[in-house]
């Protein structure tokens, strides 16, 4: 019979257990601690178990499993494997692209709407105008009927009655037909100024027509009822010269 | 007949009841096997120590020399060492092996007896619970033989961080072996084999 009689307690404490199955035990405590699983069911299972796990243990040990290869032998430990990565890089792009909308919302994007909205402004103000040039450039090539029509006369006499035309309501252009002094002049200029000297229209480089007279339109809008001042000059060959003046009426019916 | 007492066990087997024969060595079959296979490293030596065991005990409590029925496990054990003590002097007669107090025992050589399919597998998803410093620490326990002390010191934890590593490690392994022990039980061949 041994003299040491071990206990529950002392087994606990002291890991007699696993020491026993690794041989790390005294003589003594050898012997009693098989006096006593020899008489405990409990012990005598945890003996079993603790066999298996160190044998087990050291098995993986030197096949190389404890150091974390176990992923080719076990279904489990592959998903782990990948799946916590996987995880984590999900995780952080996910973190990155709320960070990043987070700036675009509040940083970017208010100053984004208020440049869209000065390119809106700027482009409504563009399609304005355009309509507006439009609207001109229709109106200018619209034909019109009963355009007024004035031939000037030349005169010296300030007493003399001027040149009078009557342009019509609706009327967008009145025509000037100037008689030219014969000459060898070939570009003349026209101006045309109000009777108190503030200039309204000038034409350069005007040439005789078929008949050897000019031509001019003049927008009426320029035109308000009134007496105007007509001169018109040579200008090639130069020097100018002042070829004549006329004196213009224009009335409103 | 396993739930009785030792005494029980013996005064039946007195009176000659053969189930009672039966129920200890139901009892302590395992334990002298395990004894024997630990001491001896041979299975079919183990087997021969077993059945030379129960052979003597039997014929001493049919022989009425066992002293102290409730001391029944003592016999039982003081027998098993017995056997293997002769078997261990006969070793030594024909110079074929060394008894287990000569040999080196720092490595048990009787754990291949434990491992099987189930153990390595309960390992492994034992192991795949375990945070790459826990395996390390299994490793410098188990394997590398290191003190406790020291590997808390590599570990950075406290030595009963160590232990309780240990002890945690152990109960998974628990679980999973008797979940597999259980689904495989028909084909179990182990070290309790009769």
């Amino acid at each position: 019979m041994n003299h040491l009689v071990m206990m529950h307690p002392q087994i606990e404490e002291e890991e007699i257990v696993e020491r026993y199955v690794r041989n790390q035990l005294a003589e003594e405590e050898r012997k009693a601690f098989e006096e006593h699983f020899f008489g405990c069911d409990d012990c005598f299972e945890k003996l079993q178990v603790t066999e298996r796990f160190v044998a087990g243990v050291r098995d993986a040990a030197r096949s190389g499993v404890l150091a974390g290869e176990v992923e080719g032998r076990t279904r489990s430990s592959s998903w782990s494997r990948w799946l916590v990565p996987a995880f984590g890089v999900s995780a952080c792009v996910a973190v990155l692209l709320a960070a990043f909308s987070g700036w675009l919302y509040f940083a970017q994007l208010p100053k984004m709407q208020q440049q869209l909205s000065q390119s809106a402004a700027d482009l409504r103000a563009q399609q304005q105008a355009r309509a507006a040039l439009e609207q001109q450039l229709v109106q200018g090539i619209q034909a019109e009927a009963n355009v007024p029509l004035v031939m000037l006369q030349a005169t010296r006499d300030v007493q003399a009655a001027p040149n009078e035309v009557i342009v019509p309501p609706g009327a967008k252009h009145l025509v000037l037909w100037v008689e030219v002094p014969p000459g060898k002049s070939n570009q003349f200029r026209l101006r045309v100024d109000t009777a108190d000297n503030r200039p309204v229209e000038t034409l350069d480089n005007l040439q005789r027509n078929a008949y050897g007279a000019l031509a001019v339109s003049l927008p009426v809008e320029a035109l308000q009822p009134g007496d105007y001042r007509i001169t018109l000059t040579s200008q090639e060959p130069s020097p100018a010269s002042l070829l004549g003046e006329y004196r213009l009426r224009i009335r409103r019916p | 007949m396993s739930a009785l007492t030792d005494t029980d066990l013996v005064t039946n087997i007195q009176r000659g009841q053969t189930e009672a024969e039966a129920a200890l060595y139901e009892k302590y079959a395992a334990r002298v096997y395990y004894l024997a296979l630990r001491e001896s490293r041979l299975p079919h030596d183990a087997e021969d120590v077993r059945a030379e065991t129960f052979l003597r005990v039997l014929q001493a409590i049919r022989g009425n020399s066992l002293r102290s029925p409730e001391a029944l496990a003592s016999f039982v054990l003081g027998t098993t060492r017995n056997v293997l003590h002769e078997l261990f002097q006969r070793r030594k007669q024909t110079g074929k092996t060394k008894e287990p107090e000569a040999a080196d025992l720092s490595t048990p050589s009787h754990e291949e007896q434990f491992l099987d399919s189930e153990v390595q597998h309960a390992i492994e998803r034992t192991i795949v619970r375990l945070k790459p410093r826990e395996r390390d620490l299994l490793r410098m326990h188990f394997y590398e033989e290191l003190p406790t002390q020291e590997i808390a010191r590599r570990a950075g934890i406290a030595p009963e961080r160590v232990r309780l590593i240990k002890s945690r490690a152990l109960k998974h392994f628990r679980e999973f072996y008797w979940r597999l022990d259980r689904a495989t039980a028909p084909k179990k061949i182990d070290t309790q084999r009769r």
